[in-house]
């Protein structure tokens, strides 16, 4: 898999350099202005970038305004955002389009290795990934007393993961589940919430954003 | 001993002084009683050239107690003369008419008056004891002469007073001594009450003195939560972040090649370690930005000790012991200490530097001399500018002098409670 570090922090960018390079991907190249992101598609052609929210020169979210300029000349182009801080704002913006091959992470996230290189081959292979912490604010966020609550500690758990962005297969995986009791389970919060059924991974994870949002 | 006489001698030119204008005010009281008590109309005449006379010899007052006191007395008058004034020597009468009306109703002018008629007794009558005083110390000064002119026969004994001066003397030069002083003081004090603005306008200014600089402490304080943000956000927290990242790549390669490859394991564990030294080092720095761990040890004077000791040029101390401070006022004297001193070090080129720093009244006072080349401007770099926002946030004042040439001195006082 060929990938492009877009990030301005040096020992950020170095570290997912080692990372990447570890878990045997090519690293085509490490840019860091957008203006040099949108340069570097059109000339690496690589299979998914990892670009920070916040660039030179204002450091504000010249990443997200990159990375949906990237998405409308090539639609579907795999892209992973890191970000500082949970912005529900930049999050709704990126998923706005469908969240095919797009995801969504904290930065923090990177040390978790494993969790990180996840989230990139899913993107990359055209998934979702949004960061658990993302999920946990919208889910715990205060609210009104309404669907959510009909849901069982278990079904919360799922629909979390379900948000996250993972596969029914990698849900199981997590809890210790068969693959049946998790479809089970999302077939029952899917009525509970009034919500359409799709298998389609990203699909359902739009659904299940735009419930959380909303 | 030197300084109390300086003192008594100081005070004395003061009250003496003070006659002299006390003098010239009864002299106008009792021209003006006689011209309004002959012709009233006269006074219309009068007023302006009286007022203007008048606001001559209050500003030598002003000036004078301002001097003795150490503090600038303010002057609120309403100007005589506008621009927009008919000119001319056609528009004269009008003009006087002018500046009679504006004279009358400038409330300054009353409180002059008042003042006027107060120093006229109270500056004659210090006047007339000082010159009493001195003239009784200097003729018991000559009465040994007298004694010995006596004892040859050139002149006749004349007991009764050389007996009542030499006992009185002594009280005479105590007196002097003591009282001089202290009435110069008093009588100074008078011209600052009636001749400054009054209570109201003087609170109203001191109240904008200090919303500016709260403004001011306010600012320095945001910029340096910004910049401690700044500090953290991209040294420590980034190399931090490094460190987990790199040692997480180092878990998972054992999680997946166990101990196949212990070189490349040892290589991120290793980078891992320099991380998190680097972040140390950061945070370290960082920390003696905000409040240096040698003020927490050694107090103010034992940091600033450590400073002298430590540049190429050689600083002599003369700190005497200001107690406990607050926090900010310690690192923020250090800070300025630290920065004159490198200035002198860097620009001065200078043999020696003295660092004086004391409490003094209400405040404390921090002055750095060197007897460098001087021309310090403050235009061009950011120390000293940096000096005075800090000192700013305090509501103090810096004091520069550095003439082309040298030396150089600057003086720092910072307002603090005992």
């Amino acid at each position: 898999m060929r990938v492009l570090i877009v990030e301005d922090n040096v020992l950020l960018a170095r570290g997912l350099r080692l990372m990447i390079n570890m878990e045997g991907f090519e690293v085509v190249a490490a840019v860091d202005t957008a203006e040099a992101f949108l340069d570097a598609v059109d000339q690496h052609a690589p299979d998914v970038a990892v670009v920070d929210v916040r660039l030179p020169p204002a450091y504000r979210d010249e990443g997200v305004r990159a990375a949906i300029e990237a998405r409308r000349r090539r639609p579907g182009f795999p892209i992973l955002v890191l970000s500082q801080y949970v912005e529900r704002t930049y999050a709704a913006e990126l998923f706005a389009q469908g969240g095919r091959g797009m995801g969504y992470l904290l930065k923090d996230r990177v040390s978790r290795v494993s969790d990180f290189i996840d989230a990139l081959t899913r993107v990359a292979a055209g998934g979702t990934a949004i960061d658990p912490e993302v999920v946990a604010e919208l889910l715990n966020r205060h609210r009104p007393p309404g669907p959510i609550d009909r849901l069982s500690p278990r079904e919360r758990q799922v629909l979390g993961l379900m948000a996250e962005g993972y596969s029914n297969t990698a849900i199981a995986e997590r809890l210790g589940l068969t693959e049946r009791s998790i479809s089970k389970n999302i077939g029952s919060i899917f009525t509970k919430l009034d919500l359409g059924v799709d298998d389609s991974v990203h699909r359902r994870v739009l659904a299940v954003l735009a419930f959380l949002g909303g | 001993m030197r300084d109390t006489l300086r003192q008594a001698v100081r005070g004395s030119r003061y009250l003496l002084a003070g006659g002299l204008t006390a003098t010239a005010c009864a002299i106008a009281l009792a021209l003006i009683a006689m011209l309004f008590g002959s012709y009233v109309f006269v006074g219309v005449f009068v007023v302006p050239l009286v007022v203007t006379a008048d606001r001559w010899v209050a500003d030598w007052e002003r000036r004078r107690a301002g001097a003795l006191l150490g503090r600038p007395i303010e002057r609120t008058y309403v100007a005589l003369r506008e621009t927009g004034d008919p000119p001319g020597p056609r528009g004269w009468p009008r003009r006087w008419l002018l500046m009679f009306g504006r004279a009358m109703s400038d409330p300054t002018s009353y409180r002059d008056a008042l003042w006027i008629t107060v120093h006229t007794i109270v500056g004659t009558t210090f006047a007339a004891v000082t010159l009493v005083l001195w003239v009784e110390v200097i003729s018991a000064a000559s009465l040994p002469i007298q004694w010995a002119l006596a004892a040859t026969g050139v002149r006749p004994p004349n007991w009764r007073p050389w007996v009542w001066e030499a006992v009185l003397a002594p009280f005479a030069v105590a007196a002097l001594l003591w009282a001089t002083p202290l009435f110069a003081r008093g009588e100074a004090r008078v011209a600052a009450v009636l001749l400054g603005p009054p209570a109201r306008q003087r609170l109203a200014t001191r109240v904008k003195q200090l919303a500016q600089s709260r403004a001011e402490a306010l600012d320095a304080h945001s910029a340096e939560l910004r910049r401690i943000e700044r500090n953290l956000h991209d040294g420590a927290q980034a190399e931090i972040v490094s460190v987990a990242l790199l040692l997480g790549v180092a878990q998972r390669q054992l999680e997946q090649h166990g101990l196949t490859d212990p070189a490349t394991v040892g290589g991120l564990v290793r980078q891992a370690r320099e991380s998190a030294e680097g972040a140390l080092v950061d945070l370290r720095e960082l920390v003696r930005g905000m409040y240096p761990p040698i003020l927490a040890d050694r107090g103010l004077e034992g940091a600033i000790e450590a400073l002298a000791a430590r540049g190429p040029v050689p600083v002599s101390l003369r700190v005497r012991p200001v107690g406990r401070l607050p926090a900010a006022l310690e690192a923020a004297a250090y800070f300025i200490v630290t920065e004159a001193l490198t200035n002198v070090s860097r620009h001065s080129a200078a043999g020696r530097a003295v660092v004086d720093l004391k409490r003094e009244h209400r405040s404390l006072r921090i002055q750095v001399f060197d007897d460098g080349v001087g021309g310090a401007d403050e235009a061009r770099g950011t120390g000293l500018r940096g000096i005075r926002g800090r000192v700013a946030a305090f509501d103090g004042r810096v004091e520069l002098s550095s003439p082309p040439g040298g030396p150089t001195t600057l003086l720092v006082e910072i307002p603090c409670e005992s």
